[in-house]
């Protein structure tokens, strides 16, 4: 070929080559492991293209700085030009003066974004700047709060996350045979911990896992794949190694810690973790503490590690059954829905700390060891995730936790997104190398650097009805509060601090110094929560006198009511000669009351005021505040909470069918004595049939059911629909009430039976499940082609009657037994009680709300009924439930489009409700389902719901009509 | 096939598919609450006291003075002519003030009368009248008192001149003074200046500016009113002035977002009305920050969308938003007045409006300008100019993502087009004054005849056409007459079942349901 067309050829191929090259724009910053910052650092960000052609000019990198909150700190935007290989580089100094997350959008003014980086999304790289780990003092084991959980390069001590795992276990120290380590001579001399880092942090070990020999059923007895107990041989293994290694641990650590923390179990929860009994999880706590006592005094076993708060009934079962014995401390992950408050984590603390104090006769230290929220690599799911686990920990360190791990140390690829990190080495899914902060990474690192070193020294409760906080204090007195209000908007309130000035911190670690009114602190609160440092112990401290100490600080009482507010002013070290002042919001024109005192320094003197409450103030809390004003200043300042009830109350709205007309019936009863009249008027928001006046009228002291007739209501069945009712008596009271409703009913058919024969179910209503009642987190639902349903109910003396009509793209059920929920399959909850509001009694209250939930599959064993949760395990365990008791038929056929047609003949029988028989018509039963579609073997899933079915709250209301 | 055995088939057929007539219910009426007696044909009403010897609620609207009992039962009781201004008293009399004009009504024995009137030479910024149990500070040196640039000028009761008593001292930047107030109790005179100082100041009867307890507090206030004894200053909401406002989160406050405020007014039972551009808002006690129930009528609608369950009804340049599932008396659900402008600005004219996925398109045919705008969105993003430009748009309508304008009353070949909506988007249906036509992929397939169309809208499988004296649904296939109902509607909007219309003669926004 002739030179000339060669160098063509040659420059048309490299052109070519050129031309396909993909441009790619890659970043980093100059701390590449971590991209976390100690305050103070220089950060750099550098940036590079690549695949441009030669010399090109056009374009521009175009980058935002945004904060945790999207707010813009800093643009920039520089032009790119290429050399002569197409590439292009540059450094960028972005904002980095404030601790906090900065998220830099980073993007070329051809549109093309930032590549992706293993678990961290296109278009953005992140950067913080924490106290970085010589900020943190070291306090002692009892005097630590914050870990991390999971693998670590140390970047979790620029945070302050001083609890951790360490210590091998078992598999590690007799792989091959039992007695390989218990009676070794040389066992002392094992390293069991590893080099200790300078950075002080305290361990826990976990020695659950088991050597491969002790699957042996000569050892172990399992069910289903799952461990019950050990043989009395395995026992004798477990103890004896037990025995060597807690002191030889116990020993090591002590240069560390004053004492080891030995955890036995990890979430042994049936049936994906565990098969036994509750008598065989105490029999294994009872081995194993035996063991590590003989072996040291120095070790505490720890357990049973549960998996969430949401386990009362399962730790009841097992403190009744005398695990208690066998503990040291308890140890929990306290998983929680978020936002925490709402969702009431408070609540559910103290309940689970009353548990243990009943059954224990005193508190026990209690230990979270792994609690985390997955934000399914959804950037905007992040702030969710710094808001729930900055001030879920806050509630666990003020509620009295000794320690909690925050899960997990960075993204994996197998539940993504629960990484406080983004994991940026796609090579490696556990024990990366190379991470970038979330938001949590410096708002975590900010709660404990003020508040390592303190413990709880109570809640604060008054404020108002959405703001919550607590106070911490250290050894040494010193005490800071953290304050927040987690409704989404924001709440002006005064607190005493008794300092005239106070430094202010904000969830970024950032401090501020202002100025207090005469001691008082007038505070804004947001979701945010702000630490309000070294404020005076006398006031908030534990054991703290306030100078103003009322009776109460939460007074429940009926608009219309004189209530009393008494307490006692202790004058400390300063007379009290002034005036009491007790004012509220001045739009309810409550009087202003004040008594004068004179109250010699170190008296006390009881005041009480009588205050006569207005005929119209709202439903909710209402907050007061006490003043003490001596010589025009103000000395002391307390808040209380009214908590308003209305003078008639609401008991019950229920919907049922008259006539066929949808209707509502609403008990109502008069609490303050008075005959009471007024106007009641529905709204189903959004539809204008759901609106409807009435009048009303109570005989004092009395109770009413309102009948609401709706003429032509048209709604959706499977959902729920905000109602909100509206009372207004007479008297000028006023209130909303604001519920989920829905109508939904069941007809009465005894001539169904369940053998594959719809004919019977002719005439049966029909309701389609929307497509827009779709689960669908990864984004993986391609619309009604995809997954379709409907469904149908009926009742008879059996039981309750289901068929549901599917329509699936793919059918995919590669699973058997408890996991069918995994695969294409239906699953329905069921509570026999709707609107349940519970007692002090659990027993009771379990009994006769009765919540159970039930798999229906077609599996390649056949047609399959696993139930998975259930309010008796004797009667009703966990377990595959033979046809016989719970008939279920599917049909199966090929549609011509390819897709899958399954028909679910389903009939629940009254005992599974504990309902000894069919109940009256008009019953109402609780009622909630998803359509599990899956269409590969692994991976996401999506899946059609109707009502809530994990939040027995948000199920649909099922009504039995005749 | 005989035709008759084909229309018996039908029948059978009819019978058999359980076959029924479309109809369109009376659902309920919006914007309007005249059910306890007289309503209001505008949006909003020029003034609200009370009366002092009975507490009742007075209205002027429309030129007529109505009064309220205790019981709701409203009713006329003065017609007033000439009478410009909003109402107010003084806790004895009652007056009607404008800032040239102020007339004191009151009743002759059972009957409301006009009493006195003066007119002032000159229209003035600002008039405010100190209540009658105030006879200190300024209220000393005369009883009404009207501000002219920085100059306060007092007249008695009855207008006579009585001189300057303040002249207020200068601003930064000039910033002038645009509202007084007289502080019950000390006299002391309050004024207010604009933007962008926004401060409310305090002047005792030397003339020295008052600066304790928290005087003067920043905040804008366009207008005051006296009643409960206090001062009552107006912005996005009303707050209750004292003579401290050092504690301004407990000084008493009523409404929200509630600009253009007039007058304010107890209802006898802790709670409060509010005269606003909204119409009269009730806030009883418990609530003053939501309104319960609005006093006032639909105004003269030029445009009327839905979309979902919000309605945006244009009464030229103020639109305002309403929903479905509203009350006659509900609260309208726009915030303000100013935020819903047409595009966001004061000369813009709508009289078309339509739904556009989540948003609303929106004809300016003043500035021949179409606007995106999305009422649930804050900032630039809430009104978005479109390319589009038209010589003369007469209607327009948005389906399934395409959009259709008639532009000089054109469309697939045919002029003098008024009204256009769309089934699909191939599917149109047009009308001019007299005659409506379904027109398939370009092509007429129907054309019906009738009186007068005002205004046509898509409901399910009809047209729904406001005709004369009658509401009327045209089958989408042949174009006939399936149902008919007595209704003078004049713009219609349909979204799935519902329908609305807006009644002039009623002043209402009529909502009914497609019932099949």
């Amino acid at each position: 070929m002739h030179r000339y067309s060669i160098s063509a050829l040659l420059a048309v191929l490299c052109f070519a080559a050129a031309a396909k090259a993909e441009i790619r724009l890659t970043g980093d910053t100059n701390a590449p492991e971590t991209s976390m910052f100690p305050q103070g650092a220089k950060v750099e960000l550098f940036y590079q293209v690549s695949g441009l052609q030669p010399n090109q000019g056009n374009l521009t990198l175009e980058l935002n700085v945004v904060d945790e909150k999207e707010k813009s700190l800093k643009k920039f935007s520089l032009p790119v030009k290429a050399d002569s290989e197409g590439r292009w580089s540059a450094t960028v100094a972005p904002p980095c003066e404030r601790l906090g997350f900065y998220r830099v959008y980073s993007r070329l003014s051809n549109g093309i974004l930032l590549s992706k980086l293993a678990s961290r999304k296109a278009g953005f790289l992140t950067y913080a700047v924490v106290f970085g780990e010589d900020r943190y003092k070291e306090y002692p084991m009892e005097e630590t709060f914050f870990g991390n959980h999971g693998p670590s390069f140390g970047f979790h001590r620029m945070i302050g996350l001083r609890w951790g795992y360490k210590g091998k276990n078992w598999s590690v120290l007799e792989p091959e045979k039992p007695g390989e380590y218990a009676r070794n001579p040389k066992a002392d001399q094992i390293d069991l911990l590893g080099e200790l880092p300078k950075w002080k942090e305290y361990y826990q070990t976990n020695q659950n896992p088991i050597p491969k020999w002790m699957e042996d059923p000569r050892y172990r007895i399992t069910k289903n794949g799952k461990w019950v107990r050990f043989t009395p041989e395995g026992e004798k293994y477990y103890a004896e190694y037990l025995k060597t290694f807690a002191a030889n641990y116990a020993r090591q650590i002590r240069q560390n810690q004053v004492r080891a923390l030995i955890q036995i179990t990890w979430e042994p929860h049936f049936p994906w973790n565990f098969s036994g009994t509750a008598e065989d999880l105490v029999q294994i706590h009872r081995n194993a503490y035996q063991a590590i006592h003989a072996g040291t005094k120095d070790a505490w076993v720890i357990g049973p590690t549960a998996a969430g708060l949401n386990t009362l009934d399962w730790h009841r079962e097992l403190f009744e059954a005398g695990l208690l014995k066998y503990v040291d401390a308890i140890s929990i992950h306290p998983y929680f829905a978020f936002p925490p408050e709402q969702n009431g984590m408070v609540e559910k603390v103290r309940a689970f700390k009353a548990l243990v104090r009943k059954y224990a006769g005193r508190d026990l230290d209690i230990h979270g060891n792994e609690a985390g929220f997955p934000t399914h690599e959804l950037p905007e799911r992040e702030t969710l995730q710094m808001h729930g686990i900055v001030r879920s920990n806050l509630i666990l360190l003020g509620e009295g936790f000794k320690s909690n791990m925050v899960f997990y140390s960075h993204d994996y690829w197998y539940e993504p997104g629960y990484g406080y990190t983004y994991n940026l080495n796609p090579k490696r899914e556990f024990g990366t190398d190379k991470v970038a902060p979330k938001p949590l990474v410096p708002a975590i690192g900010a709660a404990a650097y003020f508040l390592n070193g303190h413990t709880s020294a109570g809640a604060i409760e008054s404020l108002g009805d959405t703001a919550w906080g607590y106070a911490y204090q250290r050894r040494d007195g010193f005490t800071t509060l953290a304050l927040w209000d987690y409704s989404g908007n924001s709440r002006e309130v005064e607190i005493p601090v008794g300092r005239a000035e106070i430094e202010l911190g904000d969830m970024m670690g950032n401090t501020r110094k202002v100025k207090t009114d005469d001691g008082t602190l007038k505070l804004t609160l947001t979701e945010d929560p702000v630490y309000v440092i070294d404020v005076d112990p006398e006031l908030w401290g534990r054991g703290a006198i306030r100078p103003i100490s009322p009776d109460q600080t939460k007074i429940s009482t009926i608009s219309g009511r004189t209530v009393t507010i008494s307490g006692t002013l202790h004058a400390k070290k300063v007379p009290m000669n002034g005036t009491l002042l007790l004012s509220g919001d001045p739009k309810w024109k409550l009087p202003q009351m004040k008594q004068e005192f004179q109250v010699k320094a170190g008296e006390s003197a009881a005041y009480s005021f009588r205050l006569a409450l207005p005929g119209n103030l709202p439903e909710g809390n209402l907050p007061l505040s006490l003043k003490f004003i001596s010589e025009g200043k103000r000395i002391a300042a307390t808040t209380l909470l009214l908590r308003i009830k209305p003078p008639v109350a609401i008991d019950e709205i229920l919907p049922d069918f008259r006539n066929g007309k949808k209707c509502l019936k609403i008990k109502m009863r008069e609490l303050s004595g008075n005959e009471t009249e007024g106007s009641l008027e529905t709204r189903i928001v959004g539809n204008p049939d759901g609106r409807k006046r009435m009048r009303f009228r109570i005989r004092g002291g009395g109770s009413a059911e309102i009948l609401c007739v709706y003429d032509d209501l048209e709604v959706n069945p499977l959902k729920n629909d905000d109602l909100e009712l509206t009372v207004a008596t007479d008297s000028g009271f006023r209130f909303k009430r604001k519920e989920k409703m829905n109508f939904l009913s069941a007809v009465y058919r005894p001539g169904i039976r369940i053998d594959g024969n719809l004919a019977d179910w002719k005439g049966v209503p029909v309701w389609p499940f929307d497509p827009g009642m779709i689960r669908d987190e990864a984004k993986i639902y391609q619309g009604g082609k995809d997954l379709n349903a409907s469904i149908s109910f009926a009742w008879n003396e059996s039981g309750l009657l289901f068929l549901v009509d599917v329509r699936d793209n793919v059918y995919c059920q590669p699973h058997t037994g408890w996991q069918t929920w995994d695969g294409d399959s239906l699953q329905m909850g069921f509570t026999r009680r709707v609107r349940y509001k519970e007692t002090a009694n659990m027993l009771q209250d379990k009994m006769n709300v009765a919540y159970s939930e039930i798999d229906f599959a077609l599996t390649k064993n056949g047609p399959e009924v696993y139930r998975t949760v259930t309010f008796d395990s004797t009667r009703f365990p966990i377990a595959q439930i033979s046809l016989k008791d719970a008939p279920l038929k599917v049909i199966k056929t090929q549609q011509p489009d390819g897709s899958t047609r399954l028909q679910y003949e389903i009939s629940v029988p009254w005992k599974f409700l504990n309902m000894p028989s069919a109940p009256a018509a008009g019953s109402c039963i609780g009622w909630s389902m998803s359509v599990n579609d899956r269409d590969q073997q692994k991976g996401p899933r999506a899946w059609l719901e109707a009502f809530s079915l994990k939040k027995t709250k948000d199920f649909g209301i099922l009504v039995l009509t005749k | 096939m005989k035709t008759t055995t084909f229309l018996l088939m039908l029948g059978i057929a009819a019978a058999v598919n359980g076959f029924a007539a479309p109809s369109l219910r009376l659902s309920g009426a919006l914007a309007q609450n005249a059910e306890n007696g007289t309503g209001f044909r505008t949006l909003d009403s020029a003034g609200i006291t009370n009366d002092p010897a009975t507490g009742n609620l007075l209205i002027l609207n429309g030129g007529n003075l109505y009064e309220q009992g205790k019981d709701g039962s409203r009713k006329m009781v003065l017609k007033l002519l000439n009478t410009p201004g909003a109402l107010c008293n003084d806790g004895k009399n009652v007056f009607i003030k404008s800032n040239q004009v102020v007339t004191r009504i009151g009743k002759v024995g059972n009957e409301w009368k006009k009493l006195h009137q003066f007119f002032l030479k000159k229209p003035y910024r600002y008039i405010t009248i100190a209540d009658a149990g105030t006879s200190a500070g300024f209220a000393a040196k005369g009883k009404i008192f009207a501000l002219d640039g920085r100059d306060v000028h007092a007249l008695s009761i009855d207008g006579k001149p009585l001189g300057i008593v303040l002249t207020l001292p200068e601003l930064l930047n000039k910033c002038p003074y645009t509202t007084l107030a007289i502080l019950p109790g000390s006299g002391d005179l309050l004024a207010a200046s604009y933007y962008p100082d926004l401060k409310f100041y305090r002047f005792q009867a030397d003339g020295t500016e008052f600066k304790k307890d928290g005087w003067p507090i920043s905040g804008w206030v366009t207008g005051t009113a006296f009643a409960e004894g206090r001062i009552w200053g107006f912005h996005f909401a009303a707050t209750g002035y004292s003579a401290s406002v050092v504690k301004r989160n407990e000084l008493p406050k009523v409404g929200k977002n509630d600009l253009y405020l007039t007058g304010i007014a107890t209802d006898g039972k802790n709670g409060y009305y509010l005269n606003t551009s909204q119409g009269i808002k009730h806030y009883p006690a418990g609530s003053f920050e939501e309104a319960v129930e609005r006093i006032g009528g639909s105004g003269n609608v030029k445009a009327l969308a839905l979309n979902g369950s919000q309605i945006v009804a244009s009464l030229g340049n103020r639109l305002y938003g309403l929903k479905l599932d509203d009350a006659h008396d509900s609260p309208l659900s726009c915030q303000g007045n100013e935020p819903w402008r047409v595009g966001n600005g004061w000369s813009g004219e709508s009289d078309g409006i339509v739904p556009d996925g989540k948003a609303f398109l929106v004809y300016d045919r003043k500035g021949k300008i179409l606007w995106r705008f999305q009422p649930q969105v804050q900032g630039a993003e809430r009104w978005v100019r479109q390319p589009e430009t038209f010589r003369d748009l007469r209607d327009m309508a948005v389906r399934d993502g395409k959009k259709f304008f008639l532009d000089e009353g054109k469309f697939a070949g045919r002029n003098n087009l008024n009204r256009i909506d769309a089934f699909d988007a191939d599917t149109v249906v047009v009308a001019d004054k007299d005659s409506v036509s379904l027109i398939a992929k370009g092509r007429e397939q129907w054309k019906t005849a009738l009186k007068d169309i005002r205004d046509i809208a898509v409901i399910g499988a009809y047209t729904a056409v406001a005709s004369g004296d009658s509401l009327l649904l045209l089958d989408r296939k042949d174009g006939k007459t399936v149902f008919q109902t007595p209704a003078k509607l004049e713009h219609l909007a349909a979204e799935g079942k519902w329908l609305i219309g807006s009644n002039p003669e009623k002043a209402a926004i009529l909502r009914f349901k497609l019932v099949q």
